[in-house]
């Protein structure tokens, strides 16, 4: 329990100095270009809205996270979308990721590990090595019991 | 502090005043009744452990309820605003981490009662209230996993609403068609928050109580006659031994929860598109993805219903007194290949990329 009370302690006196600033306002660092160019193209296969497509496009040019996209072709693929061409847009889009990655939309934004991460982790140690003693000493006393 | 174990509390003065003062009101000696030597052994501690989990996760839960806004315009920028502050998002890595840790001792504590024949007579109860348990768990991971409101949410909340349209009339309470004045994330939320937290809480109530009824069942090895020997010579211990176990294997596990919440913090993706598919589910619903591929958005509905079938069945099928699993092999040997099936359909569903579209992309 005494151990308990000082794990949460730990934490709590680590929140405040730990609150970070993020991102600046307005920025959603998960909407990355790539992310968002990739729901444009899905948008168009799936035969939805162009403008919503073309919104996610205006996001993606916008986007502070380009994540290697190729921005002639994104700029492009804007172009032909703004003038209403969605079949060259779809053709250009195809052209606008890096060879090679995913084509999924997972993770997008993960905080990087920084000193709550490693607070975290030592804290983690910690209370395993804390269950791990515990869970040594009821054995003990339970070899003494029966 | 020592528990009410009926060990030599090794304490005198004013501790144990006060552990009498405290007795005296709130009975809890009344905990120390005894159970038998082997209820502590780990495979038997799993259910504990799994409520040690989920009591973590509500504590987890009332944090991010105070600052997740459930709002369909503004739920994903919450959960980004809770993800970039350090707190918050140790707070949600650790809710993440520990869901997955919750299903992870929950099926195990399900093998181990089905491995060990506990299902038989007397506890069918137990069973099918825990197998209750297990429908409430996939309803608590499903509606947590539309919460954040990014593509694989928005993916998650599509499939919501087609399996609502298919299931018609039983699934109207599913579907945005129920209400107009309250969005479906708004009322995803509160059974995420409430209505399966509650239901989840009460019906731990009744297995607990049951198990409390019916007794831990026996130390499953050899032939019944043998068991039921064993069982009546068996040494016992205060069941507060077996709760300090518990409680020391939930520290565990918020210690594994800390350490890979440091790790690998819970992430996001982008806000989400309707009518799109562009990812896969998390892991633990990813078995389905490929037999979603191949036959369909029903097998979304019969599959589970199978497996829920099954174990709801269970008890009344096999109903022999063996409970040793060397002398019931073709049980074990099903079990052994409905988890081989869930494995091999999970790698399946990982490694492969998804059908609709990403062939054309090339
Ligand atoms: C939130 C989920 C659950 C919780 C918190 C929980 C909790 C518990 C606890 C504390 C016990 C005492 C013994 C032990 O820990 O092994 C127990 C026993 C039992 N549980 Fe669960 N359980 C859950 C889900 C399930 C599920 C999904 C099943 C199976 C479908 C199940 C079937 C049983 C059975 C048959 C017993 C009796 C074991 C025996 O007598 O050996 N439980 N449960």
């Amino acid at each position: 329990m005494r151990a308990l009370l000082l794990v949460v302690a730990a934490l709590a006196l680590a929140s405040p100095a730990l609150a970070d600033e993020g991102m600046p306002e307005g920025e959603n660092p998960a909407q990355t270009a790539q992310a968002l160019s990739l729901q444009a193209l899905a948008i168009l296969d799936w035969g939805l809205s162009h403008e919503e497509a073309l919104e996610k496009l205006d996001a993606a040019l916008e986007a502070e996270d380009k994540g290697g996209v190729d921005l002639r072709a994104l700029r492009a693929a804007h172009e032909a979308l703004e003038q209403e061409e969605v079949e060259k847009a779809h053709e250009l889009l195809h052209g606008v990721f890096p060879s090679g990655v995913s084509h999924l939309a997972g993770v997008t934004y993960r905080p990087a590990v920084g000193v709550g991460e490693i607070v975290a982790l030592i804290v983690g140690a910690l209370v395993i090595a804390l269950g791990a003693f515990g869970l040594m000493r009821r054995r003990r006393a339970e070899r003494a019991l029966a | 502090m020592d528990l009410p174990s009926g060990e030599p509390a090794g304490r005198t003065g004013t501790a144990r005043r006060t552990w009498e003062w405290i007795d005296q009101r709130f009975g809890l000696s009344a905990l120390a009744y005894p159970v038998p030597q082997h209820a502590n052994a780990l495979a038997y501690t799993l259910g504990g452990v799994t409520l040690g989990a989920f009591l973590l996760l509500v504590a987890t839960g009332i944090y991010l309820a105070q600052l997740y806004d459930p709002t369909p315009t503004a739920a994903h920028s919450s959960i980004v605003d809770i993800t970039e502050s350090s707190f918050g998002s140790l707070v949600r890595s650790l809710h993440f981490w520990l869901s997955s840790i919750f299903i992870v001792t929950l099926t195990l504590h399900l093998l181990r009662t089905f491995a060990t024949a506990a299902y038989k007579a007397p506890r069918e109860g137990i069973w099918l209230s825990g197998t209750v348990l297990f429908l409430l768990a996939g309803g608590l991971l499903f509606t947590g996993t539309i919460l954040k409101w990014d593509q694989e949410a928005q993916e998650a909340f599509g499939h919501n609403v087609e399996i609502a349209d298919l299931l018609g009339i039983f699934g109207f309470w599913f579907s945005p068609e129920f209400t107009d004045s309250v969005s479906l994330l708004i009322r995803t939320y509160v059974a995420h928050v409430s209505i399966l937290p509650l239901l989840l809480g009460g019906v731990v109530g009744v297995h607990l109580l049951l198990v409390k009824r019916l007794k831990i069942s026996p130390l499953a090895s050899g032939t019944p006659d043998e068991i039921d020997r064993r069982a009546r010579d068996e040494v016992q211990l205060p069941f507060t031994t077996h709760l300090a176990r518990i409680a020391y294997w939930t520290l565990l596990v918020l210690g594994i929860a800390l350490v890979l919440s440091a790790l690998r913090p819970a992430g996001i993706g982008p806000e989400g598109v309707e009518g799109i598919e562009i990812t896969k589910p998390p892991w633990y619903f990813l078995w389905l993805y490929p037999l979603e591929n191949w036959f369909g958005l029903d097998s979304l509905v019969v599959a589970p219903a199978l497996l829920v079938a099954g174990l709801v069945l269970l008890p009344f099928l096999d109903r022999s007194r063996e409970r040793d699993p060397r002398r019931r092999r073709s049980w074990i040997a099903l079990a052994v290949l409905v988890v081989l099936a869930w494995a091999v359909l999970t790698v399946y569903g990982y490694v492969t990329v998804p059908v609709s579209h990403v062939e054309e992309m090339g």
